[in-house]
Order: structure tokens, then C-alpha cells, then sequence
């Protein structure tokens, strides 16, 4: 490994989580996720062993991403099924998959579910800028899209998923 | 400007007003029933979506790495052929040099792995720690070395009771380290580094490097590179 890949490790590993985050709510399942993640990285690693060196690691990844969402992968990009597996994120420091984890599974299956509801380019927005953690307008770059209508996705994604999603089933188990 | 409660709340929640346009967005707030409704009801929204962020799984971090390694075809290595020979001659010395470390004294194959052995490189390789309790120590600090605590547990691996830690660097490299107060049993394949009944080991199992000592207190890690391990022995004085 040469020393400018070992730099690209050390600059996009860090993004790991966002790009996931970002693959998760792109597709429906766990596996599907993580081929996005990788091919994302991979195309990624490819443009950087031709010289490119972005500006905004995070951005440029998540623009990569996205691309390849709308090309490969809208094709073949289902909706959830009725029954949805519980697949939130396994908490790797305990063993135990206890029954609250299960639940706090089913639970975000339902938001999950509900965000899946939204029209494409609100689900996008509102993933990243909520989930992601990109502002308005970094998300207005990496979307193509006018600020102004960034922030009006965002908002109408934002109120669909809060008449939809039961806040109260949500922090059950924070109270 | 027309009062709009969708477009203002959006503006408001998105960060596109100015100071001013804010104050004067707060003070219209409470006085207006449609815009607070616009504001609650994004603001529940928003964290509704922010509950949907997860971590990425410890495993894909290294399906990257390899990935990207395995992508790296490195064409000048054939162009420049002094080059090569000079990684081969380097690597030469490297071998020449591990096999002048003694080699362990059982005979166990590499496949019979000692049980807490065996479940410490299963939990290395699917990220997990034991997290049947609250540890009773402190986390040895790596800082030094670029590595930063992920996770922390006590309970047992195989028979051996510890305190196990997790940590991570900047370029994703991951370092697993379990202290206990009992010595952790001889890998098989291990090599000792020392002279001596007691001398520490370093070993390699599936892939993944272990290293165990005894002092400072018996300790057992375990990297996917062993060059964090030497780092880690030469660190904490592992001896």
C-alpha cells in the first residue's frame, strides 16, 4: 500500500459512519448497504489514485454515493416489504442482544418504514441534512439543488415523518 | 414579505435567516399559533430522522481496507525492478529476523487455539468486547500511539476474567486489549520474544496478530497489524 492510499484511509475512514448512514436509508437492507458503502469507496479510491483530492472529504463522498444510487442502484431499489426485519444497528460493545435492543429494532424499522414513505428527493434531504449532518447548503451542492428548496424538503420531509411516526414510540425507552 | 408559516419555519429550523430576521422570527412565534405549529411539529420530525443514525459495522470498516488493498495493483513495482528487489531484500531481513525469535514450546497446531485464545480472536473479528460488566480498570491510554478507546467491558474470555477495551485510530485500524489479573495461556504458534519461562509472545491466528506479556500486567492484544502491536509492546514495555 502506497503511501497516498494510505492517505485516502486516513481521510475517508473517519466518513465511515455518515456514508453509511447515508447507504442505510437508500436501501432496504442491511447488505445492500454495505455493497453501496464499499462500491462508494471503492469508486472513490479509484478517483483518488488519478489524483483527486476534494475539498470536503464527507461531501464528495457522499455525492459519489448518491450517484451511484441514482445509476446501479434505483434499478433494482425495492420498497420495504409488510413485514420489515428489525435491523437496527447492533451495538458491538455488548454481546447480548436483550429484548430492549430488539425492541428499539422494531421501533426503528417503523421510522425507517416512514422515511422509505417520502418522496425520493424529500427521504434524501432529510437524510442529509438530519441524519447525516450536512448543512442546507452542502446538501444544496451535493443534491444539485437550489438552497431554498433544500430547506423546503427538508421542512415537508421533517413534518410528514412527525405525523406519521409516533414520538412517543420512539423515546419509549428514554423515559 | 407575505407571511408564510412553511417557508418562515423552514428558514427558521435551517439556519437561513439572519440575527435579526431570527429575533424577529422568535418574537412572531409566540404569537402565532400557525408558525409554532410548523416549528414543533419539524422539529419533531428532525428528531425522529436523527434517531435513524447508526454506527457502520466494525466489520465493514475492514471489508474497506481490504477492498482498497486489493485494488492497489501497484504497477511500479514492475517498472521499477531495483525497487522490488529492494522490498524483497528488505523483507528477506524481516523474515531472517522473526525466525531468530525462539519459537514457543507446545506443540499445539495453529488451528487449536487455547479457548480464551480462540474466543478473543472471534470477538476481535466480529468487534465485540465482553460487556458483562463495568470494567474495573481504566483504559490504558494510547493516545500516543493514535489509538482511542471505542468500547469497554469486563467479563470473561474462554476462562480468563478481564477487563477488555477497544480502541481505534485515525485511519481505521483497530486494537483490541485485554488486562487481567491471571496469565492469559500460550497461542499456539507463538513466538517468544524474550529469553525465559515468562517471556512475552506475539503470534498470528486467521490473520490477526496477538500479543501477550506479563508485565506490566498480563495483557493480551490483538491487531490486525502487527506493526500496532509492536508499537503497543514497545509502548507499554511488555515484557
Amino acid at each position: 500500500m502506497t503511501t497516498s492510499d494510505f492517505d485516502f484511509l486516513q481521510e475517508t475512514l473517519p466518513c465511515m459512519d455518515l456514508v453509511y448512514n447515508l447507504a442505510r436509508r437508500c436501501t432496504t437492507h442491511h447488505q445492500d448497504a454495505e455493497d453501496l458503502v464499499q462500491e462508494t469507496y471503492l469508486r472513490a479510491f479509484k478517483s483518488w489514485r488519478s489524483h483527486r483530492r476534494p475539498d470536503k472529504v464527507e461531501a464528495w463522498l457522499a455525492t459519489i454515493c448518491l450517484n451511484i444510487v441514482r445509476s446501479d442502484y434505483r434499478r433494482r431499489s425495492r420498497r420495504p416489504a409488510e413485514q420489515l426485519q428489525a435491523e437496527a444497528g447492533f451495538d458491538f460493545r455488548s454481546r447480548d442482544h436483550t429484548e430492549d435492543a430488539a425492541l428499539e429494532s422494531i421501533e426503528k424499522s417503523a421510522v425507517h418504514r416512514a422515511l422509505w414513505d417520502l418522496p425520493e428527493e424529500q427521504r434524501i434531504s432529510v437524510v442529509l441534512v438530519d441524519i447525516c449532518g450536512f448543512t442546507a447548503s452542502e446538501t444544496a451542492r451535493i443534491t444539485r439543488s437550489p438552497r431554498g428548496t433544500v430547506l423546503s424538503r427538508v421542512h415537508r420531509g421533517r413534518k410528514a415523518l412527525a405525523a406519521t411516526t409516533s414520538l412517543r414510540q420512539v423515546y419509549k425507552h428514554e423515559t | 414579505m407575505r407571511h408564510d408559516p412553511s417557508r418562515d419555519a423552514a428558514a427558521y429550523l435551517g439556519g437561513a435567516m439572519s440575527g435579526r430576521q431570527t429575533e424577529q422570527f422568535e418574537a412572531h412565534l409566540l404569537a402565532c399559533a400557525d408558525c409554532w405549529q410548523e416549528v414543533t411539529q419539524a422539529r419533531n420530525g428532525r428528531a425522529i430522522g436523527e434517531s435513524l443514525r447508526e454506527l457502520a459495522p466494525q466489520s465493514l470498516r475492514e471489508d474497506i481496507r481490504a477492498a482498497t488493498q486489493a485494488e492497489s495493483p501497484s504497477p511500479q513495482r514492475f517498472q521499477f525492478g531495483w525497487l522490488t528487489a529492494g522490498a524483497l531484500a528488505v523483507a528477506l531481513v524481516v523474515i531472517a529476523g522473526a525466525a531468530l525469535i525462539r519459537p514457543g514450546l507446545n506443540g499445539r497446531s495453529r488451528e487449536q487455539q487455547p479457548e480464551s485464545i480462540a474466543q478473543a480472536i472471534i470477538d476481535f473479528q466480529n468487534g465485540r468486547i465482553p460487556a458483562e460488566r463495568p470494567v474495573e480498570r481504566a483504559a490504558p491510554d494510547l493516545a500516543e500511539l493514535g489509538f482511542t478507546v471505542s468500547g469497554a467491558g469486563s467479563g470473561e474470555v474462554g476462562d480468563v476474567e478481564v477487563d477488555g477495551f477497544s480502541y481505534q485510530d485515525k485511519a481505521g485500524r483497530r486494537l483490541q486489549l485485554y488486562v487481567s489479573s491471571r496469565p492469559f495461556p500460550e497461542a499456539a504458534g507463538a513466538k517468544m520474544i524474550l529469553d525465559g519461562p515468562d517471556s512475552p509472545w506475539m503470534a498470528s491466528s486467521q490473520g490477526i496478530g496477538l500479543l501477550c506479556g506479563q508485565k506490566p500486567f498480563p495483557l493480551l492484544a490483538l491487531s490486525e497489524d502487527p506493526s500496532v502491536l509492536r508499537e503497543l509492546s514497545t509502548y507499554l514495555g511488555v515484557s
